[in-house]
């Protein structure tokens, strides 16, 4: 009985947001009173929320994933198509019915783009609605465009033309600006937008005044005059690249000021051509709407889209591969205020270390992290990035007995391995081991092993027992191979191994932010992680090698786990040859995909041209780029162009292939995509990924 | 009204400086056990009858976590396979289980009880010196690991392999002198060459796949040195079979055989000070094989079996006085509600005995004798115990380990076995009754009493 007031006001919610996004505002108190901005002209308004309702509703419909519903942008467009729609014609029964079919075709045009540009991580904008407001105008009659007369609520209208009166021109048109964002050529909404904007972020309130400015400097200079002055291309630029799309910092800022001027051309061309005189509009005639002349077609926001999208999406490339990028772009996924933006950048950069090595957990069996990094007691400062580790019962204790004892700690003279393979550089093996609870703080590392990996990166692992260290200076040691025995000495009150990759051979060096490359997090598999402090910690028992291969499995059926910001899919798909007699992969809907053979790899192609389908194809975009490669053999370390064999357990082989981590149950015939490999650059994504075939943006 | 008690001799003790320990171990226990796991002993035997056994569950998880601790943390691929025989009763193996145990079986009795209670067949090793021809196709369908005791065996799975057309993969158990008296009587020996000839024969037969090697060196081995001479000799022996013969191996078994904290007739101190801990039996296993140079081969799988180690201490007899008497030479004697027939371990263990109420300082030497009526029925020929009167409760400690799969019926019925977990008493097995024991037995009509002995000679005539 609750599911469908339930579902209302879900429908609502959702629209709430599309007026917030609309100002890149995340926040429904602010979203409000931008909602409350657009009823300066009551049918504008109410066009306006049918306009949102609508596009939100055929999102929903269409099926998209719930999550990425929520956040309002399917709406955006229709919401400005309704508004646009109220504005620019005459309100009555046509314009409501041809809004309702123009927002529902808004509606899929946000799902078809978002589906097509969240693979780069590029935000829709409002595409849609100037792909289809155009339309809509033109069918209403543009004729009419000047000759409406508003109704609007008259105490504000005189509250306007007050305000009007006061402000020196220049001002009242910069102020209205704000307001043209939402099609509102009034004071009053520029203000409640302002205010909004300033509620939400500093950082945005700062930014629109300046979009406004610049915007109106550019426009006096291209037209001499400030006459027909609509600010919002400006606003909504000034927006976006003030630290909501990119981090706000002084590059941001260079750049956002060369995307106004930008804009500024762009409008200015864009009003030239919709100028030119045409068959629909040589009947309209010039007329004024509050005094401001509205020539023929109004360009709207088409500035701000190209030019947004234009200078956003080399930097979504180029962002990575610096190693200090002077702009950041912010993953959409990861967008909040643009304060909390400059939040993330700092951890973001700070944790953005490309590690080298590649690092396993240096123990046998189950294992506790006692201290994870920036730990309470000691991994601080330039140690920060350290792991101490024991062995608890199920209890949760560290020993038996009463603990008074080293040999009471189910640690104490465990062997100790080598995360990664090296050289020992250095080695100490004298230090006695502690009572249980008395640190000896001079010689801090105890009993300790450094080893140089080679590439500028060293473990350093301490707090052996005394005199049990296996192995010598400069001896070469593989990845597992036993070192010592765990123990007590030196800054050590309980029987513990301490790791940390550092930048030198000195005992204590600059810790690296490091994560391991595989392993059971509480009995869950993952990859490239940083343990946390009681994280239980298993290694992957890595069975006797075996060999197996995607070709010759012509009779089998395999399941693809397909997860996109859209759907959640699983793709059932049958080996099989196409009509020439080329070895292929079919769906249940007799959607082709070629596997082709490569000397070490096996590339599986879709074939764009039997797939009519929108949602389909998009999600397997998503998941296998435009390609999937699967590896021809699977057998631990086993390398190709564009990938390795990382590791199998059981059934369950783990690779990564084209910069994804996929996991392929050759006994079930299921692959799936756990996350994002950190190859270079996204280890930080991977620390938060939770389930399987979940996708991280 | 007072109760009139039975006249008891006093006794007269040499006073002896308490806490010191001689060359016999610590002064004489009498520390009294009142409550296992929270329940009263007295409230138990009251409820549940006497004699009674109780397993503590949480001990037992205990036993577990502890044994799989010391060896994972010492060993990349490590597996328990709880030896069955040791104690099949199915709360017992299925509590293992859930800890994350398999299975070791050596008869194919015991591998029903594991199929039986949901053990996947590769979890399931199938071991032991007889095992019938159905019960080997079977285990090699079920995919379980069947390790070869002889070659009368290796000829068997050799026709199975031809039968069902495929090659089988085995293990094989090996032999050491590692001990005294050896223990020669299971598998092929290493130092004679048996074993290298099985190989052989398993390599260039084409049938079989060698893929495990599995031994077991003994039984309550205190002695840790056995373990490492044990892991050393299959280091060596897989060496060899390696470069000889192509063998790679998937598992190396090392069975069972740890200790409990039962002491033996013969050990002169108590066994909480002897026997070694689990760590440095995994350490003796371990460290010798995780630092032996194998070449390019990976480590195999590791087994232990252990049963006695597990289950021993987590149970515990709960018994009373049946009677008490003086013997001729002096020495006090006590009889107990049950007998050897339910402590088939006495024959190695000098077990404790613990009061279940506070009986006092004062100890006498005392000849503990079964409630069989059999001469030969003598738990323990000289147990240092407080003076106790008849219908007095005791408890024996650690009495898991083939007390209960050795039992056998002999003119009392088999108690009951009571598990305890978390303020939870269970009913893991209910007291014997008479039909149960007469169940099979069958009395045809002219055997009954009152019937005629003539009838059948008439008929016959």
């Amino acid at each position: 009985m609750r599911r469908p007031f339930a579902n209302i006001v879900d429908l609502f919610r959702t629209s709430l947001n599309s007026y917030g996004v609309t100002a890149f505002v995340n926040h429904p108190i602010p979203a409000m009173l931008i909602f409350l901005a657009t009823w300066f002209h009551p049918p504008v308004g109410a066009m306006g929320l049918l306009g949102a309702l609508v596009s939100n509703l055929t999102g929903r419909w269409l099926g998209v994933d719930r999550e990425t519903w929520r956040s309002g942008v399917f709406g955006v467009s229709g919401l400005l198509v309704g508004l646009a729609v109220g504005m620019y014609t005459e309100p009555g029964s046509q314009a409501i019915i041809t809004t309702i079919v123009g927002t529902v075709a808004t509606g899929v045009l946000s799902v078809f783009l978002h589906a097509w540009m969240s693979k780069h991580d590029l935000p829709i904008l409002s595409f849609p609605m100037i792909l289809m407001i155009w339309p809509i105008l033109i069918s209403l009659g543009i004729h009419k465009i000047n000759s409406v007369s508003y109704p609007a609520i008259n105490w504000l209208r005189d509250l306007d033309m007050w305000l009007f009166d006061m402000l020196p021109l220049g001002m009242f048109e910069f102020l209205k600006s704000f307001g043209t964002i939402l099609f509102q050529e009034n004071l009053i909404s520029g203000l409640i937008v302002l205010i909004a904007i300033g509620l939400w972020s500093r950082i945005s309130l700062a930014y629109a005044l300046w979009g406004g400015i610049v915007g109106m400097a550019t426009y006096f200079y291209l037209h001499g005059s400030l006459d027909g002055f609509h600010g919002l291309n400006f606003v909504l630029t000034a927006l976006a690249f003030g630290g909501f799309f990119i981090v706000a910092n002084r590059n941001a800022f260079i750049l956002t000021t060369l995307a106004l001027l930008t804009v500024g051309l762009v409008d200015y061309a864009v009003v030239y051509f919709l100028n030119q005189p045409t068959s629909m509009t040589q009947a309209s005639a010039p007329s004024a709407i509050f005094g401001h002349s509205v020539e023929k077609i109004p360009s709207l926001v088409f500035a701000f889209n190209i030019v947004t999208l234009i200078f956003l999406f080399p930097l979504k490339v180029i962002q990575f591969i610096q190693r200090k990028p002077r702009m950041i772009p912010v993953p959409l996924a990861q967008i909040r205020t643009p304060e909390a933006n400059v939040r993330w950048a700092k951890r973001w950069l700070s944790k953005r270390y490309i590690q080298k090595t590649l690092i396993t957990f240096p123990f046998m069996g189950d294992w506790t992290v006692l201290q994870g990094n920036d730990g309470e007691w000691t991994h601080k400062a330039a140690g920060q990035y350290a792991w101490d580790f024991v062995i608890t019962d199920d209890a949760g204790k560290q020993y038996r007995n009463d603990g008074s004892a080293v040999a009471d700690y189910y640690c104490y003279g465990v062997p100790v391995l080598s995360p990664a393979s090296g050289t020992v550089v250095a080695i100490e093996n004298q230090v006695e081991d502690n009572i249980p609870g008395n640190a000896v703080t001079e010689r801090n590392w105890g009993n300790y092993i450094i080893i140089d990996h080679g590439n500028g990166e060293f473990s350093e692992l301490s707090h052996f027992q005394q005199r049990s260290i296996k192995v010598v200076l400069d001896q070469q040691v593989k990845r597992g191979e036993i070192l010592g025995f765990c123990g007590n000495s030196g800054r050590s009150p309980v029987p513990h191994i301490h790791f940390q990759l550092q930048d030198s051979a000195k005992p204590g060096g600059k810790t690296l932010p490091a994560v391991f490359s595989e392993g059971l997090i509480n009995d869950e598999l993952r990859v490239n992680f940083v343990p946390r402090q009681n994280d239980k910690l298993t290694p992957l028992k890595i069975e006797a090698e075996a060999e197996w291969s995607l070709l010759g499995r012509e009779t089998e059926s395999w399941t693809f786990k397909v997860s996109t910001g859209l759907q959640r899919l699983n793709e059932t798909l049958h080996f099989t040859t196409d009509p020439f007699g080329l070895p292929a992969i079919s769906t249940k809907s007799n959607y082709l995909w070629y596997i082709l053979d490569k000397p070490s790899f096996v590339e599986i192609v879709p074939d764009f041209k039997t797939m009519p389908s929108l949602l389909t194809p998009s999600g397997w975009m998503k998941v296998v780029g435009d390609s999937l490669l699967l590896p021809k053999k699977l057998k631990v370390g086993f390398e190709w162009e564009t990938g390795r064999v990382l590791f199998r357990e059981g059934h369950v082989w783990t690779i990564e292939s084209a910069g994804r981590i996929i996991r392929i149950n050759t006994e079930t015939s299921v692959i799936d995509q756990i996350a994002l490999s950190n190859d270079a650059h996204f280890q930080m994504n991977l620390t938060s990924s939770t389930h399987d075939s979940v996708l991280l943006n | 009204m007072t109760e009139k008690r039975a006249y008891m001799k006093p006794t007269i003790v040499r006073h002896n400086a308490g806490g010191v320990v001689n060359k016999y171990g610590r002064p004489p226990q009498t520390v009294p056990l009142r409550r296992i796991e929270g329940f009263d002993v007295s409230q138990l035997a009251a409820e549940h009858g006497s004699p009674l056994f109780v397993l503590a569950v949480r001990e037992l998880r205990q036993r577990y976590g502890d044994l799989n601790r010391a060896f994972q943390s010492r060993y990349p691929d490590f597996q328990i396979a709880y030896s069955y025989k040791t104690n099949y009763m199915k709360a017992v193996c299925s509590i293992l289980h859930q800890e994350g145990a398999w299975a070791e079986v050596v008869s194919g009795f015991e591998y029903d009880i594991a199929i039986d209670l949901g053990v996947p067949g590769e979890q399931i090793i199938f071991n032991g010196p007889y095992k019938t021809r159905d019960e080997l196709i079977r285990a090699f369908k079920n995919g379980s690991i069947v390790n070869i005791d002889n070659y009368d065996e290796l000829q068997v799975v050799e026709e199975i392999a031809d039968e069902l057309g495929r090659t089988l993969d085995i293990g094989l158990r090996i032999n050491m002198d590692l001990n005294d008296p050896p223990w020669h009587k299971f598998g092929f020996n290493y130092e004679v060459g048996h074993a290298y000839e099985a190989v052989k024969r398993i390599t260039s037969g084409g049938k079989l796949r060698l893929v495990g090697l599995h031994m077991h060196a003994g039984t309550y081995i205190d002695d840790i040195t056995i373990y490492s001479r044990a892991a050393l000799g299959m280091v060596d022996f897989y060496r060899l079979i390696r470069s000889e013969f192509n063998v790679t191996l998937k598992y190396w078994d090392f069975g069972g055989g740890f200790a409990s904290e039962n002491t033996l007739h013969w050990a002169y101190l108590p066994a909480e000070q002897t026997c070694p801990s689990f760590d440095q039996y995994a350490e003796a296993i371990c460290t010798t094989l995780t630092t032996a140079d194998l070449g390019s081969a990976e480590l195999p799988k590791l087994f232990i079996e252990p049963g006695r180690a597990l289950v021993d201490d987590p149970f515990y007899l709960i018994t009373s006085v049946a009677a008490q008497k003086r013997l001729p030479s002096g020495q006090r004697a006590i009889v107990l509600d049950t007998g050897m027939n339910m402590m088939s371990s006495i024959q190695w263990y000098r077990y404790k005995f613990q009061t279940a109420e506070d009986a006092g300082m004062t100890v006498e030497d005392t000849m503990v004798y079964g409630g069989l009526c059999m001469n030969i029925d003598v738990i323990n020929q000289s147990l240092s115990l407080p003076p106790v009167r008849r219908g007095e409760l005791l408890v024996i400690p650690h009495v898991g380990a083939y007390n209960l799969s050795q039992s056998w019926q002999f003119i009392y019925l088999r108690p009951a076995v009571i598990a305890l977990d978390d303020g939870e008493v269970h009913v893991i097995k209910r007291a014997e009754t008479r039909e149960h024991v007469q169940d099979f037995e069958q009395l045809p009509d002219e055997y009954a009493v009152g019937g005629s002995p003539h009838l059948r000679i008439a008929s016959a005539g």
